[in-house]
């Protein structure tokens, strides 16, 4: 209970402090939360090019919007949001479209070693974010938030402001397409059923 | 179907992280502060606002008498060089004399004195106006008058020394800030030094000093004219003596300073009670209670006198039993930006204030006191607070 209470007093008074404009703050509430928003981009887009857009992006709407923290959410959940509200806008301009097809082999995690688990590995998820590529902007953030960044449907439903019913419907047909997908390659289906 | 273990992350490395911080803060920073630039869309509004305002401006000048012209006002500027002898200038407001081998360049306007000092001493008595800045740039320090009789010594090159005999000046160098009292020395090494004071030129720190001494009379000079002091021990209450006559130049007296002038007055802060103090004694408990309040405090607007309450008692519980002063200082800001007339105001007012006092009876404790006695005027606290604003 200390802990809790202790860490939201932290939170608070950091807010507070960014809201003075005081560089520090604004550098130890980076710190602190960029780890876990990097990493939910990360999975959303499937890539790190654009990263540095992308991120900086999201915390600049962060800070734009920290006066409208009124601390009902914890400070995590609420800069979560945010963030993914702009992955959705990333995402929405067909213009800026991802690329994953060509990255993932160059961004593939590990490097040690061309090991054929790993290779399979490397062409599944390249396959699946072509996949997820012909997806809308919604149904892919609803299927990655759930499916890879493994949160409840519930707080997809909250993060991306929808229904959990509608919600659920979007992954369903995410999954669907990637099924789909997954009969007529079978490397998407071999990594696939390694996964599950 | 679960793909979170077999789609690890690719971390960002240091060097991208670090250029996105540092652009961060930068833009934050503009955020903060007021745009430089104006948008093509509001330069465009401003061309029109500009065109339309001129076009009445002539309209009206058409059809109106001549109004008078105003020119912008032109700064006086003179400079003072002291050779082989003392010098004084009065220039109303102010008394400078200089030490000799003094150079300074005053330039005054109506609401500004700035000094430049070249080198030397220079001893100066300045009846403080708030319309008026008065400021002495010595090297790269510059001092700020408070209401003031002190004095400033430069050596031309980087030392800097000022020694307050009366009021308070601020000193301010590589953008540090620092308020010095009377009876106190500062200078460029980094030392504040306890000055031997005569605890009668102490004593009528808080008078107003009006001084005119005659053209071509150093400061030096007028106190070897001036009636002895009496001896009056330095005291808070000192604002009282006022009859005693005004004493300018450095302190020569080796006079007794009392042990802690403040300790009664630290001991009335603290048996003053918290109002609204809701008794929790426990840490735990504290903490425990923090929990349940911040719900209330940070619950949706409309804002209510929960939300008030709740964020006043948080700060009284980081204060006591947490311990967490600093910590209560900030919600209590918190509290007065997001609750300016809650029904706490006075007391966290008061709570403001025994925290700052708690530690030592200094400039922001005297300002939390002020603000306190100026929104509660009347109450033992105000009293209180009366007594620690003229502590000196």
């Amino acid at each position: 209970m200390v802990t809790v209470a202790t860490a939201y007093v932290e939170d608070v008074l950091l807010v507070d402090r960014c809201l003075t404009g005081e560089p520090a703050a604004t550098r130890e509430l980076f710190r602190r939360h960029r780890a876990r928003v990097h990493a939910c981009l990360y999975r959303v887009l499937g890539t790190n090019r654009d990263m540095d857009d992308v991120l900086q992006e999201a915390f600049i709407q962060v800070f734009q919007s920290l006066r409208g923290w009124r601390a009902e959410a914890s400070l995590a959940t609420w800069i979560d949001r945010v963030s993914v509200r702009v992955a959705y806008r990333y995402l929405s301009q067909r213009g800026r479209r991802v690329q994953t097809a060509e990255l993932v082999d160059e961004d593939a995690p590990g490097g040690e070693g061309p090991g054929a688990s790993r290779q399979l590995a490397r062409d599944g998820v390249k396959r699946l974010y072509t996949v997820l590529d012909e997806l809308g902007a919604a149904a892919r953030l609803a299927f990655t938030l759930h499916e890879i960044d493994g949160r409840p449907l519930a707080e997809v439903a909250e993060l991306v402001g929808s229904s959990v019913t509608a919600t659920k419907l979007r992954v369903w047909r995410a999954r669907k397409r990637i099924e789909a997908a997954a009969a007529e390659d079978p490397v998407l289906r071999e990594f696939l059923q390694e996964a599950a | 179907m679960s793909l979170r273990d077999h789609i690890p992350v690719e971390q960002l490395d240091d060097e991208r992280l670090t250029n996105i911080e540092r652009k961060l803060v930068v833009h934050v920073s503009d955020m903060a502060a007021p745009p430089a630039r104006a948008s093509r869309r509001l330069l465009a509004f401003a061309g029109v606002a500009f065109a339309v305002g001129a076009a009445a401006g002539i309209g009206w000048k058409l059809h109106a008498p001549a109004a008078p012209v105003v020119t912008p006002e032109v700064a006086q500027t003179f400079a003072i060089e002291a050779k082989g002898e003392r010098q004084s200038v009065e220039l109303g407001d102010a008394t400078i004399a200089s030490a000799p081998e003094t150079r300074v360049a005053v330039s005054r306007t109506s609401h500004e004195t700035i000094i430049t000092m070249t080198r030397g001493t220079l001893d100066l008595s300045i009846t403080h106006r708030a319309d008026r800045r008065f400021v002495i740039r010595a090297g790269d320090t510059e001092i700020e008058d408070v209401g003031t009789v002190f004095s400033v010594s430069f050596d031309g090159a980087s030392h800097v020394g000022v020694r307050v005999t009366e009021g308070e000046v601020a000193v301010t160098r590589q953008r540090k800030r620092e308020q010095i009292t009377a009876g106190h020395e500062w200078s460029s090494d980094g030392l504040v030094a306890i000055a031997e004071v005569k605890p009668a030129v102490v004593a009528v720190a808080a008078a107003p000093v009006a001084v005119t001494p005659a053209p071509d009379v150093s400061l030096r000079e007028h106190v070897a004219m001036a009636p002895p002091a009496p001896a009056v021990h330095a005291h808070p209450h000192a604002a009282h003596v006022a009859d005693a006559p005004p004493v300018l130049g450095e302190p020569v007296a080796h006079a007794p300073v009392p042990a802690d002038p403040y300790v009664d007055l630290q001991q009335a802060i603290r048996k003053q009670p918290i109002e609204l103090d809701p008794h929790i004694d426990g840490k735990t408990d504290a903490s425990a209670q923090i929990a349940v309040l911040k719900k209330q405090a940070y619950a949706p607007p409309p804002l209510g006198p929960e939300a008030s309450h709740a964020l006043y008692t948080i700060a009284v519980l980081l204060h006591r039993p947490l311990g967490q002063d600093a910590e209560a200082l900030h919600t209590l800001d918190m509290y007065r930006r997001r609750f300016s007339g809650g029904l706490e105001k006075s007391a966290a007012l008061w709570l403001r204030v025994r925290i700052l006092c708690g530690h030592a009876i200094d400039d922001e404790c005297r300002k939390a006191a002020y603000t306190y006695q100026h929104e509660v005027p009347s109450g033992p606290a105000a009293d209180l607070a009366i007594r620690i604003t003229n502590a000196q």
